[in-house]
């Protein structure tokens, strides 16, 4: 446990003033802050949407709608391939392996940082959200706070849901990333597999495609073709085996430079 | 009782491809190890399969009198190692770096401070270590290759890239670390020159063999014995003869005969007994053998 946190501490100090530190927080705040100008831009909008009962609903859905079907897969993406690759990019894997860690330890602390950023994320954006909604009334007199309850559980059950969508994605790019050297190849696969998530879509068995699950949320289904079974199953299983084939792949990799 | 033992270490990179054959690295405790070899012997290679980096195929290897299969992470936690190039977050400061690496191994955080002062590195503040030179970063390196206090310090090629005045600092730093703290040192390197001046042992390596190993004035002895004596005579027949019955194995080039290199007062004595012989000689030649034409024959021999 103490190599653990010894080991977690140390990837999460490899984070600071990365590119991947700047992508989360870039990413959780530009959606809520581009739909913030544009209630600006049309305040006289603001009080009538405020005094809504909907008003949570509508922007957390909107705002989910742009992060969910673009934003978020493009950054769970890069994020995961930058934290990922910060040891070859640095030229570092002969110095981390050559510390007192296991390799277990050090593939777990990796997974775990990318998986805190991605939370990061998503409270960032949650935040600005809420802020999105509210902030009007800090600036407009005739503008109130919303009056509607928060929908504190459907919040929390919507984050759960996008979260585990995006964990087929963490779990593939990182594969990706720990076995190429070459960054641009978990970056051309996993917009190249976003894409095809896309163009299938309509697909009878679009299912099955990992990166699909985050687009899905948007289409109303919830259940596989005409079985009951719910699709979240699906990211679940298929971060499971992806973690799995890449802590085998880098546990037995011959050469740890 | 070695703190660093190889036994039997051989490495393929493909079936037909031998790097590395039957590697027998013995580092004394408190030695500064020199290992020596032209580039493309098998020196990083070694160096990797040691540190635990490269899958080992065939051999042995004890740090510690402790087996590296068995005891990897304690070996380790007394081990600062410097492989080819700095292995460094460039987008952090100096302090930054040893900072993430006392996480690591847990020790004590003014180790941090101690080893930016004793590298000359204390000034560099805020400064990333992509706005470093080539020189600090290696600096650097070592800086975090010392944190946690090793009890060996395995360094491969720490000089490349360096400049003269870099590369003396370098070593005077090695050299300090050496006596001062009575840290082992393994270091390789292709420049004979480099190790001459530092090293107290050395192990020689050539096409993936390790040519020799030991001190450098056993490294001179060895050579030496090899080495061979020139006589031109008035009849190289007559000395010919005359040697071989005092047991002494003569070859005939031409008009020079070749003896094995004998000691000094040897040579003296043989001298003496031709002239009474009535043979007189002309010339006597014993080519003086320098280190770097030492490590040459050795190297080309293989």
């Amino acid at each position: 446990m103490k190599l653990l946190t010894a080991s977690l501490q140390a990837e999460w100090m490899k984070t600071k003033r990365s590119a991947a530190w700047w992508l989360v927080i870039t990413g959780g705040l530009l959606i809520p802050v581009i739909l913030l100008i544009g209630r600006f831009y049309n305040h006289e909008l603001i009080p009538a949407e405020n005094a809504a009962p909907i008003v949570w609903t509508k922007f957390y859905s909107r705002a989910w709608n742009y992060m969910g079907n673009l934003l978020l897969p493009m950054g769970v993406i890069l994020v995961t391939s930058l934290v990922a690759q910060v040891e070859v990019r640095n030229n570092t894997w002969k110095q981390l392996h050559t510390a007192p860690l296991p390799y277990s330890i050090i593939f777990l602390s990796k997974l775990t940082v990318i998986l805190s950023l991605l939370l990061l994320g998503f409270v960032l954006f949650n935040l600005a959200t809420f802020g999105m909604i509210t902030l009007p009334a800090v600036f407009y007199q005739d503008v109130f706070f919303p009056k509607a309850p928060f929908p504190f559980k459907g919040m929390l059950l919507g984050n759960a849901k996008f979260f585990l969508d995006m964990l087929p994605i963490v779990a593939f790019q990182f594969l990706l990333s720990l076995q190429f050297r070459n960054f641009l190849i978990p970056i051309g696969a996993g917009f190249g597999l976003y894409v095809a998530s896309m163009i299938g879509m309509n697909w009878k068995y679009g299912y099955i495609l990992p990166y699909i699950y985050s687009s899905y949320e948007f289409s109303g289904k919830s259940t596989i073709g005409a079985t009951q079974f719910n699709f979240h199953w699906l990211p679940a299983i298929y971060c499971l085996l992806f973690t799995g084939i890449s802590y085998i792949i880098y546990l037995t990799k011959a050469d740890k430079t | 009782m070695y703190l660093l033992e190889t036994e039997g270490l051989s490495y393929q990179f493909r079936k037909e491809e031998t790097v590395l054959n039957n590697i027998q690295l013995q580092v004394p405790e408190g030695s500064i190890y020199g290992f020596l070899g032209p580039n493309g012997a098998g020196k990083t290679t070694t160096l990797k399969l040691v540190l635990g980096l490269l899958r080992k195929q065939k051999g042995r290897v004890r740090i510690f009198g402790k087996d590296l299969d068995f005891d990897r992470l304690s070996i380790l936690q007394q081990t600062g190692s410097l492989i080819e190039s700095p292995s460094l977050y460039l987008h952090l400061t100096a302090r930054e770096n040893l900072l993430l690496y006392q996480r690591i191994y847990q020790c004590n955080p003014n180790r941090i401070s101690y080893v930016l002062e004793l590298t000359g590195l204390s000034h560099t503040g805020n400064k990333r270590c992509s706005s470093f030179s080539l020189g600090m970063n290696q600096r650097l390196a070592i800086a975090v290759a010392l944190l946690h206090n090793p009890r060996l310090l395995i360094l491969d090629e720490p000089t490349n890239g360096l400049d003269p005045s870099g590369i003396i600092e370098m070593r005077e730093l090695l050299r300090s670390i050496n006596r001062n703290m009575g840290i082992t040192i393994l270091i390789s390197s292709h420049l004979l020159s480099e190790i001459e001046k530092l090293a107290t042992h050395t192990g020689i390596i050539n096409n993936g063999s390790l040519v020799f190993q030991g001190t450098f004035s056993q490294l001179m002895q060895q050579q030496q014995a090899a080495c061979s004596l020139f006589y031109k005579t008035s009849d190289n027949l007559a000395a010919q003869t005359f040697l071989r019955q005092r047991n002494i194995v003569v070859d005939m080039d031409q008009d020079t005969l070749i003896l094995p290199l004998l000691p000094r007062e040897e040579i003296a004595r043989i001298n003496r007994e031709l002239m009474k012989e009535g043979i007189d000689l002309f010339q006597v030649h014993a080519p003086e053998t320098s280190l770097e034409q030492t490590f040459m024959n050795l190297i080309n021999q293989n």
